[in-house]
């Protein structure tokens, strides 16, 4: 479904990516693990068409989209929710949902259904600014409103961030129900144990190289992964 | 049908008390040159500068308050629309087609501001202070002259000034209410909130920076042909006038950003005091003094405008029943 072969992307001189290759198959959830600056946010990004690569490809259904705007890709399925929820602080959870759908959407209202059923909080505070909502809440959003773009793959950036265990709980939840409704899930996530728990696959970036990738399975049992990234001693 | 559905649901929306207070005072306005007798409508012509500010001032709102883009060189599409409807009159255009040139004229000029979009903020902000500087000499050279003077035979009649800049203004007015309360105003509050954002969610970036720069620059240049009713004459010097520049910034930062009722406040309540402070201070730089303190007085001490400020008022005057 997606695929990325040896892509490599900079800030300005600094390096970030060195020729990254991994994928994703349709229904599957895969995560990117990794420390903090190893490159997960940028990889995401890059995917995305946030950030500009230099070399190697990026193929979404046959297609090759590097370098494609984001509003394309959009358009094309894929939907990214980034670190730090950005939400739109002004504006209502409905408003903020109604920003994922597209410009011409006459199925709003049933899109706007779906995720009501997803996230039945969301209802109940459609009329409020965003900003008051908690932190697993704003999360929510943030899931919802990119699932108004009807996505078959949707691109997550560090969901725990800023979120109580509890609350992370609940987004995990979500994710494996959107996961279980058919869209595939790339999941860049810092809390590495959990993710990989929920994922099929997973990939391990070290300073932007990826250093190691499998079933999320294996590599959960593996002592030297154990030991080099969930902290586990041997 | 939906269309007048629709229309409906826009009109029944404008019913917060800044909102109704524009509707009377529109309406006011309207009717206000009908209790003048002949002689006295000459008055009307002062009236006309305050249509133009609201204008200019809605225009910068559009790309500065809404998109979140730092116009700087708003003069250069105000000082162009002029140039552009003076050759229209001189060509023996009427008024309004003159207004409408000069607006494609500036839209135009929009254009050439798109490769400028994928600059982040600051960077924008110095590229639009450099349109004024470009323009001018181009205007120069192309026109072969430096003053578009028009004959006293084409310029409005204090009447025709006044009426033509109250539609000129309630067109900004109600074309800004619409704009925001559509899609498109949507995607530009969310583009001037997180660009980033915005992209990710599908967004085309280009397309809502494109639109908001091309209607205000459509807006600032009308708003300069109908500035040459006002005069008479258009200098090119008016390309690099400062004021035309940070007036309308600092009538929607009074006014309050990003509403689009603040610009309408902001440029009546600056003009008001503009107009005050230079008739006591004629001839010295007093005026600007005390027009930049005051400045900066709103921006500390009320920073989202005087807009803003009366509904939080309101707001906290509104008893909250308690269950």
């Amino acid at each position: 479904m997606l695929s990325v072969d040896s892509v490599s992307a900079s800030y300005g001189n600094l390096r970030v990516l060195w020729d990254v290759s991994m994928s994703a198959e349709a229904g599957e959830i895969v995560s990117i693990v990794g420390a903090n600056g190893a490159g997960k946010s940028t990889l995401l990004k890059s995917i995305m068409g946030l950030v500009r690569t230099q070399g190697g490809e990026i193929v979404f259904e046959g297609t090759r989209v590097t370098g494609v705007a984001p509003h394309t890709l959009v358009a094309m399925g894929i939907a990214y929710v980034p670190e730090g929820r950005r939400l739109f602080p002004e504006m209502t959870v409905r408003e903020n949902l109604r920003m994922g759908a597209p410009r011409r959407c006459p199925e709003v209202h049933e899109r706007l259904k779906v995720v009501h059923d997803l996230f039945p909080v969301l209802e109940e505070r459609s009329f409020q600014l965003v900003t008051t909502l908690s932190g697993g809440e704003q999360q929510m959003v943030a899931i919802a409103r990119a699932l108004m773009a009807k996505p078959k793959m949707l691109l997550l950036d560090e969901p725990s961030l800023g979120l109580s265990p509890i609350a992370f709980e609940k987004v995990i939840g979500v994710i494996e129900k959107i996961n279980r409704e058919g869209v595939a899930v790339l999941l860049a996530e810092q809390s590495s144990e959990r993710a990989m728990e929920i994922s099929d696959r997973t990939y391990v970036l070290e300073n932007g190289r990826v250093a190691g990738s499998g079933l999320s399975d294996e590599l959960l049992h593996d002592p030297m992964v154990r030991a080099a990234y969930l902290g586990v001693g041997t | 049908m939906a269309d007048r559905s629709r229309v409906w649901r826009f009109a029944v929306g404008m019913r917060n008390p800044s909102q109704i207070t524009l509707l009377i005072s529109l309406f006011f306005a309207t009717v206000y040159p009908l209790t003048l007798s002949t002689e006295g409508s000459r008055v009307l012509s002062v009236y006309a500068v305050y249509f133009m500010w609201i204008s200019l001032a809605e225009s910068w709102n559009l790309v500065g308050g809404y998109a979140g883009l730092l116009n700087l060189g708003i003069s250069a599409f105000f000082a162009l629309g002029g140039v552009v409807g003076a050759l229209a009159l001189f060509d023996g255009f009427p008024f309004i087609i003159s207004l409408l040139l000069a607006g494609f004229a500036g839209a135009i000029l929009g254009v050439a501001l798109i490769p400028t979009f994928r600059l982040k903020s600051f960077y924008f902000a110095i590229a639009t202070l450099v349109v004024p500087l470009v323009v001018k000499p181009m205007v120069e050279f192309l026109g072969n002259r430096a003053d578009f003077t028009v004959p006293q035979t084409v310029i409005l009649t204090p009447i025709g000034l006044y009426y033509s800049g109250l539609v000129l203004a309630g067109i900004t007015i109600f074309g800004a209410y619409f704009l925001m309360q559509s899609r498109v105003g949507f995607a530009l509050r969310a583009l001037g909130d997180d660009e980033l954002a915005s992209s990710s969610l599908g967004i085309n970036v280009l397309l809502y920076k494109s639109i908001a720069v091309l209607t205000s620059g459509f807006i600032a240049s009308a708003a300069g042909a109908y500035y040459l009713q006002i005069i008479g004459t258009i200098n090119t010097t008016l390309f690099q006038n400062l004021n035309f520049s940070l007036f309308p910034i600092f009538m929607v930062i009074i006014g309050g950003i990003g509403t689009f009722e603040g610009p309408v406040l902001g440029a009546v309540v600056f003009s008001l005091i503009n107009y005050y402070v230079t008739s006591q201070f004629p001839g010295s730089t007093v005026d600007t003094f005390i027009l930049s303190l005051m400045i900066i007085g709103v921006a500390v001490l009320l920073p989202r405008g005087l807009v803003s400020s009366l509904h939080e008022l309101r707001k906290r005057r509104t008893p909250i029943p308690v269950k």
